[in-house]
């Protein structure tokens, strides 16, 4: 079988066989939208205006609980070490990798999103276009988040420093994709924000593989 | 003729000099012992040789293949310290994924390579429930399928058992019988006939 092919999945086969990093992250994307209802207030015009915050602010903490896992366990196994010595293109398997992570991080939280958008009572069309931000946004969160995996893997306990690296790099997203939902909600157009996420998105694919491939092999140096 | 070539190699770790302007040629057909005490850098130099880390100085070549180029890369395989395999897939789904990794005879089975190696009955078996010795085996499994001319292995005989040192080392002489290039770094005493390079 194709290495990129077999590394997809290789990459799921582990991920189903270990439930516990799937189920998490997204555990925490239900656990934490539920709690806001609790806490601030139960009325739909308050919990409607700060949903969009809410659920995009949940996402991105929810990729970031999982980046760890993405080059942790094959750091400590050795395959990164035989993947950099190997004739094939380190940073087309890691594109791979971030894919398999979006297919299990990003994609059952862009799933879960009518469900939370309707439990803080967004509106139809409002749902539809966080699902929209939320499809073109989280695979930027797993392409820009690879880059802090990889520049963590091999530090003991580097979750707090992968957070203050990866942060910063996902406020854009973040006020660009809540942005979009809140003037949908306003009945304004939201073309602009969309197509900045759409950039954002092009150039992480472009350049988030080849940054992480160059951080690994400082790393396995 | 020599065909591996190592020049004026160097390598520091830290405040640590582990080896100095080391000069060693090996042609086809040798094996090659690595020897050294502890923490004279028999690993650091498996894997500079292998182009996961960067010498501080000096290069090193295959038939005029430098080593950070793409045909020395086709023809290295390297087994570390490191099991190489994950504990949550099979057997042979492992070796599977070490084969698309390595440059390895398509024409042959990986059962085949499982079976010389005493795994055939483990092959669907979860890597976490073999033992060391079993683990070990998998890995070692590639020196059948690989198509690699030179093989670097990193105390290749931890915790195999006598009949599998025996195999192990049946199977180096095998590959540089055929013109393959072997380095290879051990405590144990070999009974193959090595050309040492001593750290």
């Amino acid at each position: 079988m194709n290495i990129y092919l077999s590394t997809l999945v290789r990459e799921l086969k582990i991920s189903i066989r270990n439930p516990s990093g799937l189920i998490n992250p997204l555990l925490f994307f239900i656990v934490t939208i539920s709690l806001f209802p609790l806490s601030i207030s139960p009325e739909a015009k308050i919990l409607s205006e700060i949903a969009p915050g809410i659920i995009w602010v949940a996402a991105m903490l929810s990729v970031l609980l999982s980046l760890n896992t993405i080059f942790h366990y094959d750091f400590d196994n050795g395959i990164l070490e035989q993947l950099s010595i190997s004739h094939h293109s380190t940073a087309l398997v890691i594109l791979i990798k971030s894919f398999s992570h979006w297919i299990l991080t990003g994609l059952p939280i862009v799933l879960l999103s009518p469900l939370m958008g309707l439990f803080l009572f967004l509106n139809e069309n409002s749902i539809q276009v966080l699902m929209l931000t939320l499809l073109i946004g989280t695979p930027s969160l797993s392409l820009i988040g690879t880059i802090g995996a990889s520049l963590i893997v091999g530090i003991r306990s580097a979750g707090m420093l992968l957070a203050l690296l990866i942060l910063p790099l996902y406020i854009p997203i973040l006020i660009f994709a809540s942005s979009a939902i809140s003037q949908s909600q306003a009945g304004f157009e939201i073309t602009g924000q969309i197509l900045w996420l759409i950039v954002i998105l092009l150039f992480s694919l472009m350049l988030s593989p080849f940054i992480s491939a160059a951080a690994l092999k400082i790393n396995l140096d | 003729m020599p065909v591996f070539e190592i020049k004026d190699l160097s390598c520091q770790k830290g405040f640590n000099l582990l080896f100095k302007d080391i000069n060693f040629t090996a042609k086809e057909s040798d094996i090659v012992q690595v020897k050294g005490a502890n923490g004279k850098g028999k690993t650091s130099l498996l894997r500079i040789l292998s182009g996961l880390s960067e010498p501080d100085s000096g290069q090193i070549s295959f038939n005029d293949s430098l080593s950070d180029s793409d045909e020395y890369q086709k023809d290295i395989l390297y087994l570390g310290h490191n099991p190489s395999i994950s504990v949550d897939l099979t057997v042979i789904e492992n070796l599977e994924y070490l084969r698309s990794l390595n440059n390895t005879d398509l024409n042959l089975q990986s059962l085949h390579a499982l079976k010389k190696l005493g795994l055939s009955n483990f092959q669907n078996e979860f890597c976490l429930n073999l033992s060391a010795g079993q683990k070990r085996r998998v890995i070692l499994s590639m020196l059948i399928l690989s198509k690699s001319k030179i093989w670097l292995l990193d105390e290749p005989f931890t915790a195999l058992d006598s009949l599998g040192i025996e195999l192990i080392e049946s199977l180096i002489k095998h590959h540089c019988d055929n013109g393959g290039v072997c380095f290879f770094t051990s405590h144990q005493t070999s009974s193959l006939n090595v050309k040492e390079l001593v750290l």
